[in-house]
């Protein structure tokens, strides 16, 4: 039995939405979170973990967004998250280089 | 979990499981064999190589010779066993000397025959091993497309992995033990796809993570680079111990002439049961010239147990040690983990065999999910064009996915029959091979045939392979055990137990349709 088509966004706009959050969205809070990670944490063990939980991060993130109500605010969401992220890398180059 | 999240992560799943399904089959089963890349590269010409990684290498010796061919002269220059092969990867690279001849100043990336001596570049060398271990990560296909599609494709299947086992966790066990074969066609594609998916996915969930990593590892590093290091990958390189250190290169002539057996005989000296597996000289025949060998302790006792001693070489004097005893650091563990699950060669044939199966079981149930996509759509309710396109698109997968068994088996007899094989040879028949059938297989339009002669053509041409190599070479799968050619024997063998699995199953179909 294929899918139920009611749960899924049927028009393009919603849909479009959750793709590219799923995908790009997801990616840039992964990456923004790691690189926060690595400028406060040891750089050099956390760049190397990256290489494992990078990608797992950004899949588990492109799942969650598939089951999100809006690919709108999910991409609101990523956005203030990368942000948030950003500013802690920010703040890391600036204390703890 | 409630119906809209249940059915948006099987739809997601569907989705992404169709859309990477060929691509991910000729992964996994190119990959299955890339586990025997040595012992198929060994296979093929006929010899065979003690089954480790240690340099097995006179290196004076060696070096002679390649002075005589290409002046070593101011150059670095590496030896490292990367496969288990008779040949040890040796790197040349251009001399530091301004007024060394002319020759000198190219750079080499030779594989040398730990035996003969002989020198081969990467082209001559090249056999069907190393083509099957490059076609799992489509490196056939230019760079870098061929790598980025497979590494968006592992990317995608971990996607697969997670939502997969997301929509069948409420019945995990339960369906663990379903298996209704005889009930409807169906249920044999729900049940094998689900319990055989649940059996490897451990073994999935490693290859699609460390997969992504080789082959998309930029995603992750750019970022990083960007960010820490100013642009410039070399510094974050250096940060995880990937560069190792340059020694100047000093301009005047080495006054006594070095022996660097005496060197690593030293290092493997140091420490107990130490293996050499990489040596480095820095600055040939320079006053500055150093030695750096490296090598492990066995992984039996120590997984993660690498050493390495450096060397001045005028003074014989340590500069720099690694103790592989001492704690390694948790950089160095993780690095190594992340090639040796990928690579399963850590616990010999063993776990390789096992590797390989859990691959082609993973091919299964790839396939058995393209089957279940299909049957599923198969309705009263779907529109005939719908249904007509859905068998086309099957036909079309199945057509490429199983036509990879017998042209591959049939290039195993192929690089006997003509022992000159060189890379253009294995890939045009590789690829127009397979091309043909897949033709031939569309020509007949019938996703049965497709997969019944699939399994006759390999099966028999498997068989075959020991045969004609038993003709060819002289080296019948027992003569070749009792000359010690393991590898050989190795690989007659495995396709003997792989053809009669596939013939087995032949005839298991062949049965069947009879008595319906």
């Amino acid at each position: 039995m294929p899918a139920n088509p009611k749960y899924l966004n049927a028009s393009f706009w919603p849909r479009f939405a959750k793709i590219t959050a799923a995908i790009i969205g997801s990616y840039l809070v992964s990456i923004s979170f790691h690189l926060a990670l690595a400028s406060w944490l040891n750089r050099p063990n956390v760049i190397i973990t990256t290489a494992y939980s990078g990608f797992i991060v950004w899949v588990v993130l492109m799942v969650v967004t598939f089951l999100g109500k809006s690919g709108w605010k999910i991409w609101g969401l990523y956005l203030l998250l990368t942000l948030f992220f950003s500013g802690l890398v920010y703040a890391g180059q600036y204390f703890n280089s | 979990m409630d119906n809209r999240k249940y059915n948006i992560l099987f739809h997601t799943h569907t989705v992404s499981g169709i859309t990477i399904s060929v691509i991910l089959y000729v992964i996994f089963f190119a990959g299955s064999f890339a586990f025997f890349r040595d012992d198929i590269n060994s296979w093929q010409r006929n010899e065979t190589a003690i089954a480790d990684k240690v340099l097995h290498l006179d290196y004076d010796k060696s070096l002679k010779i390649l002075d005589s061919t290409y002046v070593l002269k101011g150059r670095h220059v590496w030896f490292g066993r990367l496969h288990a092969e008779r040949q040890t990867v040796v790197n040349l690279e251009a001399t530091m000397d301004s007024l060394a001849p002319k020759k000198a100043r190219i750079s080499h990336y030779l594989f040398q025959d730990y035996k003969t001596y002989k020198s081969e570049t990467y082209e001559e060398s090249y056999a069907l091993g190393e083509f099957l271990y490059r076609l799992h990560f489509l490196a056939q296909i230019p760079y870098p497309y061929g790598y980025y599609l497979a590494g968006f494709t592992a990317l995608f299947f971990l996607f697969a992995i997670i939502t997969g086992f997301l929509v069948h966790w409420k019945k995990i066990v339960s369906n663990f033990y379903v298996f209704r074969p005889k009930e409807k066609l169906k249920t044999l594609w729900t049940d094998s796809h689900t319990a055989l998916g649940m059996i490897g996915l451990p073994f999935q969930f490693v290859y699609a993570v460390t997969g992504a990593f080789f082959l998309i590892n930029i995603l992750l590093v750019a970022p990083a680079v960007l960010t820490f290091y100013g642009g410039d990958e070399n510094k974050l390189y250096n940060e995880l111990g990937y560069i190792p250190t340059e020694y100047p290169y000093a301009g005047k002539d080495l006054q006594k002439p070095v022996s660097i057996n005496a060197f690593a005989e030293m290092a493997k000296k140091r420490w107990k049961d130490f293996d050499v597996m990489e040596v480095e000289i820095q600055n040939y025949g320079d006053a500055n010239m150093h030695v750096i060998v490296e090598g492990a302790i066995p992984k039996s006792e120590k997984f993660n147990g690498f050493g390495k001693a450096v060397y001045k070489a005028t003074t014989g004097e340590l500069v720099a040690q690694q103790n592989p005893y001492a704690q390694t650091s948790y950089l160095d563990g993780v690095k190594n983990v992340l090639y040796r699950i990928h690579y399963g060669d850590y616990a010999g044939y063993a776990l390789k065999i096992i590797s390989f199966i859990l691959g082609l079981l993973t091919c299964f149930v790839i396939l058995s999910g393209v089957m279940l996509w299909l049957v599923a759509r198969d309705k009263k309710s779907m529109p005939d064009k719908k249904k007509r396109f859905n068998e086309r698109v099957v036909k079309i997968y199945l057509a490429i996915t199983l036509s990879m068994y017998p042209i591959t088996a049939l290039t195993f007899i192929a690089v006997k029959i003509y022992p000159q094989a060189e890379m253009d040879f294995i890939y045009s028949f590789y690829f127009i091979g397979w091309l043909l059938l897949v033709v031939a297989f569309l020509i007949k339009n019938d996703y049965r045939f497709t997969n019944k002669y699939c399994l006759l053509i390999g099966g028999i041409a498997g068989l075959l392979v020991p045969v004609v190599n038993g003709i060819v070479t002289g080296n019948w799968f027992w003569i070749a055990l009792s000359r010690g050619l393991f590898q050989v024997f190795f690989i007659d063998v495995f396709w003997i137990v792989l053809a009669a699995a596939g013939l087995f199953a032949f005839f298991h179909l062949y049965k069947k349709e009879r008595i319906q």
